[in-house]
């Protein structure tokens, strides 16, 4: 087809055979130019033709580049191809450039004598002496060049200008539309892929997955190497997602908004296409990351910039080396950073209420398991075992699951923390065991209320420990007592360190970081709670804290109702004691032992004379010798008893004796003291009025504090219902030198008749009472030398009045 | 029917006296003691059929006499009798069939000892049948 040009002869018509020979010309490139494969491969077939058809030695192609400012070396035939693509000369340079710039072809036949030309070192042009430059114009623009040279000099007639006219028409057009093709394609598959990428974020709510996404996907859509994101908190850019870079190269590195490239980049929120990296200057942060070229786009929602994202190094399409980012890329990758803005936007937003789920749907699972505990604990009223389920709760999973709580009650008289319980593992070994057979606890309640009575849980080396532990509160400026005295709790991270930390404690508790609560209801303080997690070593945060506080806070109620339950049961325990022991005491003091031996000495020969005048009375026929042998008897007994009376009153004057001197104030003030607590519990107030003691008084202080517990018990039992106890001192102001102690009560009262008999033996208006305790008083009273009276009347007050004199005479057999 | 015999342990003389004129007359046979020691030798050498122990004596007292006794014979009625009136609540006296405080009437001490005895007899007589 193509030599038709030697085929046909058709004499003398030059100009059809021309227009047969330029239609041949057409028709091939014609062809080529509509075949399927890409540009680069068309243009070099087509200056393959072009030069043999033009029967030049070189042909070259030049388009103008993106910018419109210069020719590149697209195709060539006869220049080095180590110049295809990187060859470029600017518009208006050259006899190319002035082509490009003008319009207009040029036809040189010594073109380096030529006023346009421009010698460009390294072609190798130096060769070729003619030219034949034509512009290949696509509507008004000219859109590049053909560019054909010869070796030997050559005059250019019509016919090759019109020729290559001709031809640059003809490729200009498919050049220019090729060119848009690729460029529509390119646009087309770039905003599939935007479209692809923006869906696959807006797919991944949560945020770092969202993140790692992004800069994923952008290295990817510009071929870049890497991609790091910052993310704009507080006036510092923080590095959030990485691909493809290093970690390490940056993450120390905290930069503020405003300096360095990035900073920049953020505060003004103008993206920047660093093409050379080297123009940096040297301590240039980027430097660290980027080896290139870098994108840096600014991320925006509502006019905010909320984070940087910087892509590096964009390979070449071999992957050989190392390129700038074109602007396409950095057009692309700005669509992309306004969709990634709000995808992180909404991520952000998401996440926060996710977080406020979470921590909603922890407070409701909390108040369940509140008032699960609060089932168990009402299930019992017994202290230790409330102490055992609130020291469970705390250390089981879930919820708290700290490793070890010890609990400790304030004893409000000595002002100590005792340590009343621990619960944990001895052992990191015992800790693991532990957790690995922990059930999966189903019902809270029914688990808890089976550890009260877990035997083995009890006695373990760290409740043992527990029990020891004894914390001054007033004494110990430490942890412990300032939580006590401050009400506060305290979360301690390093203990070694810490100035309240009692460094012997920490040594026996190993841990060195522990947290302390304590237990408060009704604004007293009743203990402390503290914690640790010694074995699995997690950090406490304040959160947990803030956990186990609400959690005790609730404890401290039932608590305290249990303490005051107990100290209920123990007051009790102790007036029965006291009720005891007076018993006890009356039965044994001297004067009672012998009352009793007396008793029984009387009753015998009572039984005698009683028997045997029965006999001597009874109607049956006695002989005379039986007669004398009873009267005997009885006269025998009788005599006996006489002396057993007479006994009595020898031993009733005989009380040992202990003086000593005392102050009577304290032996009352101790008194009270003592029994204040069952006082307090009979709902009796103590009024005391003592006067101010001026000198000591001989007394027996055993002997009149037996009297005085006498009187208070008398009193108590005259107020079951409560009332007032007074008890009074003061000076006999006339006579003889002495002491007045009266004990008044604002109970049932005394009525007359019986008021003279209160002090006679065996007088008592209790069922099981001994009748003895006011006998004895006044007994032991009339010893000292004192007396004892007692005024009453029936609207209720009962005053028992005693006089001490301060010179005593010790009699050894007397009194009164 | 054998008259029955009475073993009566007290430390006081004329309280011994006393007891045996006035259950003599009632148609028993009467044994005194003065101390522990004297019954258990008493005991050793016999069995009577019912005792009255008093519980205050010098060297061993009543309740632990008693429980001697009870050591060897489980069945043989024995009657608790003192002067004191607290030992009530002593639950050692369990061990014996009864416990009177002593007076000057023994009437009451004579029923008990006829309501004992014969419960003892019906007793004896089923275990036989």
């Amino acid at each position: 087809m193509n030599k038709c040009v030697e085929k046909i002869t058709v004499p003398g018509d030059e100009e059809s055979l021309s227009v047969c020979f330029e239609l041949e010309v057409l028709t091939d490139i014609s062809r080529i130019a509509n075949s399927d494969t890409n540009l680069g491969e068309r243009l070099n077939l087509i200056i393959s033709v072009i030069k043999e058809r033009t029967g030049t030695d070189a042909c070259s192609i030049f388009l103008k580049d993106n910018a419109g400012e210069n020719l590149i070396l697209r195709a060539t035939n006869g220049l080095s191809h180590a110049l295809l693509n990187i060859l470029s000369i600017p518009i208006g340079i050259g006899i190319a450039g002035w082509t490009a710039k003008e319009k207009k072809y040029v036809a040189a036949t010594d073109a380096s004598s030529d006023s346009r030309f421009f010698s460009i070192p390294d072609t190798g042009e130096d060769k070729f002496r003619s030219v034949l430059s034509m512009p290949l114009i696509a509507g008004e623009n000219c859109i590049g060049i053909i560019y054909t040279q010869t070796y030997e000099p050559r005059t250019f007639v019509e016919h090759d200008i019109k020729l290559l006219s001709l031809i640059a028409d003809q490729i200009s057009g498919i050049i220019r539309n090729t060119q848009l093709y690729d460029k529509s394609q390119q646009n087309f598959s770039e905003l599939l892929l935007i479209n692809e990428i923006t869906r696959s974020i807006n797919s991944a709510y949560n945020l770092d997955d969202l993140l790692s996404s992004i800069v994923k996907r952008s290295t990817e859509a510009v071929s870049a190497s890497g991609c790091v994101l910052w993310i704009v908190s507080e006036d510092n850019l923080l590095p959030k997602a990485y691909y493809g870079i290093d970690p390490l190269l940056f993450s120390d590195h905290k930069i503020k908004v405003g300096s360095e490239a990035l900073g920049i980049v953020a505060k003004l929120a103008r993206s920047e296409n660093i093409k050379n990296i080297s123009l940096l200057s040297d301590n240039a942060f980027l430097k660290k990351i980027v080896r290139f070229s870098a994108l840096l786009i600014p991320l925006t929602v509502k006019s905010e910039v909320i984070g940087v994202l910087c892509l590096a190094d964009k390979k070449t399409a071999d992957s050989a080396k190392f390129t700038h980012f074109s602007d396409h890329d950095h057009e692309v990758i700005s669509m992309l950073g306004g969709q990634v803005a709000i995808a992180i936007d909404k991520a952000v937003v998401y996440d926060r209420l996710e977080k406020v789920n979470r921590e909603r749907e922890e407070k409701i699972k909390e108040l369940f398991l509140l008032y699960d505990i609060s089932v168990a604990m009402q299930s019992t009223v017994n202290l230790d075992k409330i102490i055992r389920i609130i020291l469970s709760c705390v250390t089981v999973g879930d919820l708290f699951g700290f490793n070890r709580a010890i609990l400790f009650l304030l004893n409000e008289k000595t002002h100590t923390l005792e340590g009343k319980m621990g619960l944990g593992p001895d052992s990191a070994e015992e800790a693991h065991k532990i957790w690995k057979s922990i059930p999966k606890i189903t019902n809270l309640v029914t688990w808890l209320i089976s550890q009260e009575n877990n035997p083995e849980k009890s006695g373990t080396n760290f409740d043992r420990f527990s029990r020891e532990l004894y914390i001054s509160v007033k004494r110990d400026f430490s942890v412990l007592s300032q939580t006590v005295l401050e009400g506060k709790h305290f979360n301690i991270k390093d203990a070694r360190n810490h100035p309240l930390v009692n460094q012997e404690l920490r040594e026996r508790l190993h841990s060195n970081s522990f947290a302390t609560v304590p237990i408060i209801a009704q604004d007293q303080v009743l203990g402390v709670i503290l914690v640790d997690n010694l074995f699995s070593g997690k950090e406490i945060t304040d959160e947990d804290v803030q956990t186990l506080v609400r959690f005790v806070s609730h404890v401290g109620y039932a608590l305290q109702n249990i303490c005051l339950l107990k100290k209920l049961k123990d007051a009790n325990k102790e007036i029965l004691n006291i009720h005891n022991h007076l018993i006890q005491a009356e039965k044994h003091s001297a004067l009672g032992e012998l009352t009793a031996e007396l008793a029984h000495e009387l009753k015998n020969p009572l039984m005698i004379i009683g028997g045997f005048a029965r006999r001597l009375t009874s109607n049956e026929e006695l002989s005379r010798e039986e007669m004398v042998k009873y009267s005997g008897i009885i006269g025998k007994e009788v005599k006996r008893t006489e002396k057993i009376l007479e006994e009595i009153l020898v031993h009733s004057r005989f009380i040992p004796m202990n003086y000593t001197d005392c102050s009577i104030n304290s032996i009352i003030g101790n008194l009270i003291s003592f029994y204040s607590l069952a006082l307090n519990e009979k709902n009796i107030k103590v009024v005391e009025k003592l006067f101010e003691e001026t000198e000591t008084i001989s007394i027996d202080p055993n002997q009149i504090k037996q009297v005085l517990t006498n009187l208070i018990y008398n009193a108590m039992e005259a107020m079951p219902d409560g009332g007032i106890l007074y008890v009074k001192t003061e000076p006999n102001t006339e006579g003889n030198p002495g002491v007045f102690i009266s004990v008044e009560d604002t109970g049932k009262g005394i009525s007359e008749d019986i008021l003279n008999e209160v002090f006679d033996p065996f007088f008592t208006t209790k069922p099981d009472g001994s009748g003895l305790g006011l006998h004895l008083s006044k007994k032991i009273i009339e010893a000292h030398g004192g007396s004892i009276n007692v005024r009453s009347n029936e609207s209720g007050r009962t005053t028992f009045r005693i006089f001490l004199p301060y010179n005593k005479k010790h009699y050894q057999n007397g009194g009164g | 029917m054998d008259k029955k015999r009475i073993l009566v342990i007290d430390d006081e003389e004329n309280i011994r006296i006393l007891y045996r004129e006035e259950l003599e007359d009632s148609g028993y046979n009467v044994t005194l003691a003065e101390n522990a020691q004297a019954a258990l030798n008493v005991l050793a050498e016999s069995r009577p059929d019912l005792l009255i122990l008093d519980i205050k004596m010098p060297g061993m007292d009543g309740i632990e006499l008693l429980k001697r006794i009870r050591e060897n014979d489980p069945e043989i009625p024995i009657i608790m009798c003192t002067a004191y009136s607290d030992y009530k609540q002593d639950f050692n006296l369990w061990a014996s069939d009864a416990y009177i405080v002593k007076s000057s009437d023994l009437k009451e001490l004579k029923n008990i000892i006829k309501d004992i005895l014969e419960k003892k007899d019906e007793q004896n007589k089923r275990i036989e049948e």
